[in-house]
């Protein structure tokens, strides 16, 4: 290996949305169906290899945000990039999404970050509409992704790994 | 002895305690719990200097606050609590754990401690809240569901209605003499009173569902006194056939209010329509404005038997009707309700001492030289 790089990576959402699942299928290669609410903070680690490349990508899983619950702004400090997690079954989880995206440009400025629409599986019920998806495209790197098949998972990291090493 | 006793006792309750150096790194004191000495695995010396914020990521957020207790002057904070965190050990094992730094005489400590029991505690009071929450939204969606599934109904309700009105009408103005008549006009007077329930019940989905044009909007201006003396107009056939009289107290000039005039006329209208049909025969129905200082308020009054302090309390939720051959839909009062709230007033019942019943609603005076006078 040539390099080997640490970056921080925080995943904000809204409450139940899946980012605990995320992180869990991605390091672990596991999932649940039996929901657990994030408390505080869950920090995993995972390493990537892009070629000559290593990367480890510490993630920062913060509790969701919601009305029992507000993100800690000061723990995105030091972010290298975020992962926007949303719901596509619950349309206004991508509202929270684009809130704290706006929140987190503001403390860790323009950083990589993608935006990946959890729950892929349940894709009939998605609340979401073809113009407001293309809307979203315009905006982020959206990655659709379902913690529970694995589909999508790998790339929307990847994606985001990826891009911080080119920083 | 003692500082040894000291120490297993913090060990035991699942603390380490860490000293920070002027280095930045920070030595063990005292015994460490397993857990830590797990973690530990690969350092070759308990007393090895270490970055807590490599171990722990978390710390790397953290350290700077406490840096705040470690470099106070004497009478500032000496003690900051960090959020919990949860750590996954190499085991798999997942390590529920919280910070503090504290300031004992020269020395600057950091207090990690597992803490299983707060964690577990408090996951499942946020988790029943949450969850009660992804309940409740769910069941808000599905109601909203079922409200648009009886608009649907009921406006398609309307449509044969219309026609059976039209016929009912036509052979009603050919006056048919004898029983026909009376049979006709009997159907003709049920089909009335089945519209009027239907817009009520349409009326009531508009306003709970934001149904608004630009004439509804919340800066829309009326004029109540306009509204009132239209109203009490339209009432007066209905009032004299019951021999009612309608007395209305209300100024001489335009009076203002925060209101979009079809609803204003649809509330003053129900309450009217109320008191008449509660009034005994021969009785009175008072309408008065009295006008305060930011807002104007309307009362209704009737010499009826009044309401029920039984059914005082839900007089304006839905379908908080009376009983007897003159309740109505149980939705009148909590149109009337929703849409005075909407404009940012209020409304109310009050019995009066001498008996009958009292209604009144309280509407904001527009500020002056804002809002449009709505059509």
């Amino acid at each position: 290996m040539n390099t080997l790089e640490k970056r921080k990576v925080c995943l904000l959402g809204a409450t139940g949305v899946g980012k605990t699942s995320l992180v869990m299928r991605f390091v672990r290669s596991i999932f649940s169906d039996q929901y657990l609410t994030t408390i505080g903070t869950k920090i995993e680690t995972k390493h990537l290899t892009y070629g000559d490349h290593e990367l480890v990508l510490v993630l920062w899983d913060l509790s969701g945000e919601d009305e029992f619950q507000r993100v800690r702004l000061s723990y995105l400090r030091g972010a290298a990039g975020y992962l926007l997690v949303a719901d596509g079954t619950r349309r206004a989880t991508v509202e929270t999404a684009i809130a704290l995206h706006h929140v987190a440009a503001e403390v860790v400025g323009d950083v990589p970050r993608v935006l990946v629409l959890n729950k892929a599986d349940l894709r009939a019920f998605w609340e979401l509409d073809d113009a407001y998806e293309r809307e979203l495209t315009a905006r982020f790197s959206v990655f659709e992704a379902s913690a529970k098949t694995g589909a999508g998972v790998e790339e929307a990291f990847r994606a985001l790994g990826h891009a911080l090493l080119q920083r | 002895m003692e500082t040894s006793i000291a120490s297993s006792i913090l060990a035991s309750l699942e603390k380490v305690v860490l000293e920070r150096q002027p280095d930045g790194t920070f030595l063990q004191r005292g015994s460490a719990p397993d857990w830590y000495s797990r973690m530990l695995r690969g350092v070759l010396r308990a007393n090895t200097p270490i970055r807590v914020e490599c171990m722990f990521p978390f710390l790397s957020v953290f350290l700077p606050e406490a840096e705040a207790v470690w470099q106070a002057e004497s009478g500032g904070l000496t003690r900051l609590d960090s959020d919990l965190w949860c750590e996954t050990a190499e085991s798999g094992e997942e390590l529920p754990l919280a910070a503090t730094a504290l300031l004992v005489g020269p020395c600057r400590l950091l207090v990690i401690t597992r803490c299983d029991e707060l964690f577990h505690e408090r996951r499942l009071v946020l988790q029943r809240a949450r969850e009660l929450r992804i309940t409740h939204d769910a069941l808000a969606r599905e109601i909203e569901q079922k409200d648009i599934l009886m608009h649907c109904i009921v406006h398609d309700l309307a449509n044969p209605l219309q026609t059976i009105l039209g016929v009912l009408s036509s052979l009603d103005e050919r006056h048919p003499p004898g029983e026909d008549g009376d049979m006709i006009a009997l159907a003709l007077d049920a089909a009335l009173r089945q519209r009027r329930m239907i817009r009520e019940i349409l009326s009531v989905f508009a306003s709970e569902h934001g149904d608004l044009d630009t004439t509804h909007e919340e800066t829309a201006i009326s004029d109540l006194r306009a509204g009132i003396l239209r109203v009490v107009a339209e009432h007066e056939l209905t009032a004299r056939g019951r021999n009612v009289r309608i007395e209305r107290d209300v100024p001489p000039l335009p009076s203002l209010v925060v209101a979009d005039e079809p609803r204003l006329l649809r509330v003053l209208a129900n309450l009217l329509d109320n008191a008449v049909r509660h009034s005994p025969v021969g009785g009175h129905v008072r309408v008065r404005v009295r006008e305060e200082d930011t807002s104007v308020e309307v009362s209704v009054e009737d010499e009826g038997p009044g309401v029920p302090p039984s059914l005082a309390t839900r007089l304006f939720q839905r379908f908080g009707r009376g009983i007897g051959p003159e309740a109505g839909t149980g939705l009148g009062l909590y149109f009337c309700r929703i849409t005075v709230e909407r404009w940012g007033g209020s409304i109310g019942y009050a019995a009066p001492p001498e008996g009958g019943a009292r209604f009144w609603f309280r509407l904001r005076k527009p500020p002056s030289s804002t809002g449009t006078l709505a059509a």
